[in-house]
């Protein structure tokens, strides 16, 4: 039984570059859960992510792992947790089997039997060098390396980027198959929302260094939905009601954040259930408020 | 640290192989040179030629073979760098100090195995050329490997600093450089001395016969002063042998917590360069990248 109960927990971090401030981030990842981090390209999902794993230094806020702080925990909490990255860490030079000499002596929890029935049910080659396998392999050679050392987190930057459906349906069965154990968890950012639909219990949406929702992915999909009217019904909409509107030739589809009241209020409405995509496509647009 | 120790041979190996076969070739070389000087067409000459030939071969072999120590040396940073494995490590359980440490671990264990297996192969060579074995040989190969140890943890050092290999390069390329002018100025203050000395002897000799002053030649001269200079720093490192060592092995020290210093800094710690800009969708997106962030095409 765990003793904490967020495998990660964000508290007001915050990270300044020239050009991008990631502003005081705040969410926390449950245990036992999966959740998708969202947000489009220059959003912040990587550095985020990347202060998680201690790879670059908050200026100010509180990352715990684990129920540990991450700047004072042991580097022992590594023995716990697993990343993955849109490319491949490893030297060209290595092959699977040297791949496995090495993390066998670094992982206290490593499993060879694991690894090496992984690579068989990805059908990796054992002594084939890195350098010449192709993206979805190396994606799948990563996720074998992280899920044999009986880790309790896995984090993923744009694992299943660039991989083909076939291939990213798989690796999500075994995440699933992952978070069976209920001391598992996963940190998933993705651009492929349809992904996250899938199998996130939770998601977190940043954009331009800034959070915009966090919660459950039921819950933000409930509670959002599109308006599609007319012109004349979209003047008539109180512009605070909306989270952004996109105006089309023939008509509007309108964001709202709380169908139930804005369902409520205006009451000829037709409001849609909607996707974790267009949740982006909205919110990405809200100072805008209005585009096409 | 096994994991790490295994990982720096294992992408060094093909270096190492190398530098095995190159020792061999060098080694069956020398030896052909001694099986020619006694059965062979180097026997044909005279015989100060052939011990010239011999003594030439052996002393190639004693110190000369000593370059292909650098051959043997693990140092993966700039592998590490560019198969973004620096990055990776850090969510890895082991520490700076164990990183720097597996390197240095495995540069001493190949050290200290070539050391004591090119000791042994010189006192056989010393029986196939029937040369002495001088105690200093030992001396020279330990202060030889240390130096080659010092300068593979500078070069460490570089690449752990700077995290950019022609950053890197630039650094231990201008200090090896200085090194050399230093010791290229050395030698030729001393060879001035030299010419100078040697000229004075031969003059005051021929004065002593009552000979005209440019009877004797300087450069006989020359070469008891050479000769007298090695021998002086053959005793030396004879005698002290255990200084060199202790400061040699102080300044790795220093090297070694200095990389760990520079290795422990967060990644973004070091600005990008032009060609860092350039791959806007690399690995770990908000690094030094920021450039790219001003753009709005920081991940």
């Amino acid at each position: 039984m765990a003793d904490y109960e967020n495998a990660i927990e964000i508290k007001n971090l915050t990270k300044h570059y020239d050009g991008f401030t990631l502003d005081n981030i705040s969410f926390n990842v449950p245990s036992g859960s999966i959740m998708g981090f969202i947000g489009q390209n220059g959003a912040g999902k990587s550095t985020t992510i990347n202060t998680i794993l201690n790879i670059i230094k908050a200026d100010s806020g509180e990352v715990k792992v684990l129920g540990k702080d991450t700047r004072s925990a042991d580097v022992q909490i590594k023995q716990d947790i697993s990343a993955v990255f849109d490319e491949l860490p490893f030297h060209d030079q290595l092959n699977a089997k040297a791949l496995d000499k090495i993390l066998r002596h670094v992982f206290k929890r490593w499993s060879s039997e694991v690894f090496y029935g992984y690579l068989e049910r990805f059908q990796l080659p054992v002594k084939k060098k890195f350098g010449q396998f192709s993206k979805g392999m190396k994606m799948k050679l990563q996720i074998a390396a992280a899920l044999s050392h009986d880790a309790k987190l896995l984090i993923m930057d744009e694992a299943t980027t660039g991989l083909d459906p076939v291939v990213r349906n798989e690796i999500l069965d075994i995440f699933l198959e992952f978070l069976q154990d209920e001391g598992h968890s996963i940190l998933m950012s993705s651009h492929i929302t349809s992904d996250l639909e899938r199998i996130a219990d939770s998601v977190t949406f940043i954009d331009k260094g800034k959070l915009l929702l966090s919660g459950y992915k039921d819950e933000i999909l409930e509670n959002h939905g599109v308006v599609k009217c007319s012109k004349a019904d979209y003047e008539s909409i109180e512009k605070g009601d909306i989270v952004s509107a996109r105006i089309g030739d023939f008509g509007v589809e309108a964001m709202v954040s709380d169908r139930q009241s804005i369902s409520r209020k205006y009451s000829g409405l037709v409001i849609d259930p909607t996707t974790l995509e267009e949740i982006m496509l909205f919110y990405v647009n809200r100072d805008k408020k209005e585009w096409c | 640290m096994k994991g790490i120790i295994f990982k720096e041979l294992y992408i060094s190996r093909k270096k190492i192989y190398i530098s095995i076969a190159t020792y061999i070739f060098l080694t069956m070389l020398c030896i052909l040179v001694k099986m020619s000087a006694t059965f062979g067409n180097i026997r044909l000459l005279d015989k100060e030629s052939v011990d010239n030939a011999l003594n030439i071969t052996f002393y190639f072999f004693v110190f000369g073979l000593l370059v292909t120590f650098t051959g043997f040396l693990v140092n993966n940073a700039s592998c590490d760098l560019r198969s973004h494995w620096s990055i990776y490590q850090r969510t890895l359980p082991f520490t700076e100090k164990q990183t720097v440490g597996a390197a240095y671990i495995s540069n001493a264990a190949l050290l200290l195995v070539l050391f004591v297996f090119h000791t042994l192969m010189t006192a056989i060579m010393c029986m196939v050329f029937n040369m002495k074995f001088h105690a200093y040989f030992i001396w020279i190969f330990l202060i030889a490997s240390l130096l080659f140890f010092l300068a593979n943890a500078l070069i460490m050092f570089a690449f752990y600093r700077f995290r950019d290999k022609r950053k890197a390069t630039l650094f231990y390329s201008a200090f090896f450089v200085i090194v050399y002018l230093a010791f290229a100025f050395a030698f030729i203050s001393r060879e001035t001395y030299y010419q100078t000395k040697g000229k004075q002897d031969a003059e005051r000799l021929a004065a002593l016969q009552g000979m005209p002053a440019d009877t004797y030649s300087p450069d006989t001269f020359m070469i008891n002063y050479v000769k007298e200079d090695i021998q002086s720093l053959a005793r030396f490192i004879q005698d002290y042998w255990w200084l060199i060592t202790v400061i040699i092995a102080a300044v790795i020290a220093v090297l070694f917590f200095a990389s760990v210093k520079a290795l422990a800094r967060p990644a973004d710690a070091v600005k990008p360069s032009k060609e860092k800009e350039k791959t806007k969708h690399s690995l770990f997106g908000s690094l030094g990248r920021q450039k790219a962030a001003a753009e709005g095409d920081d991940d």
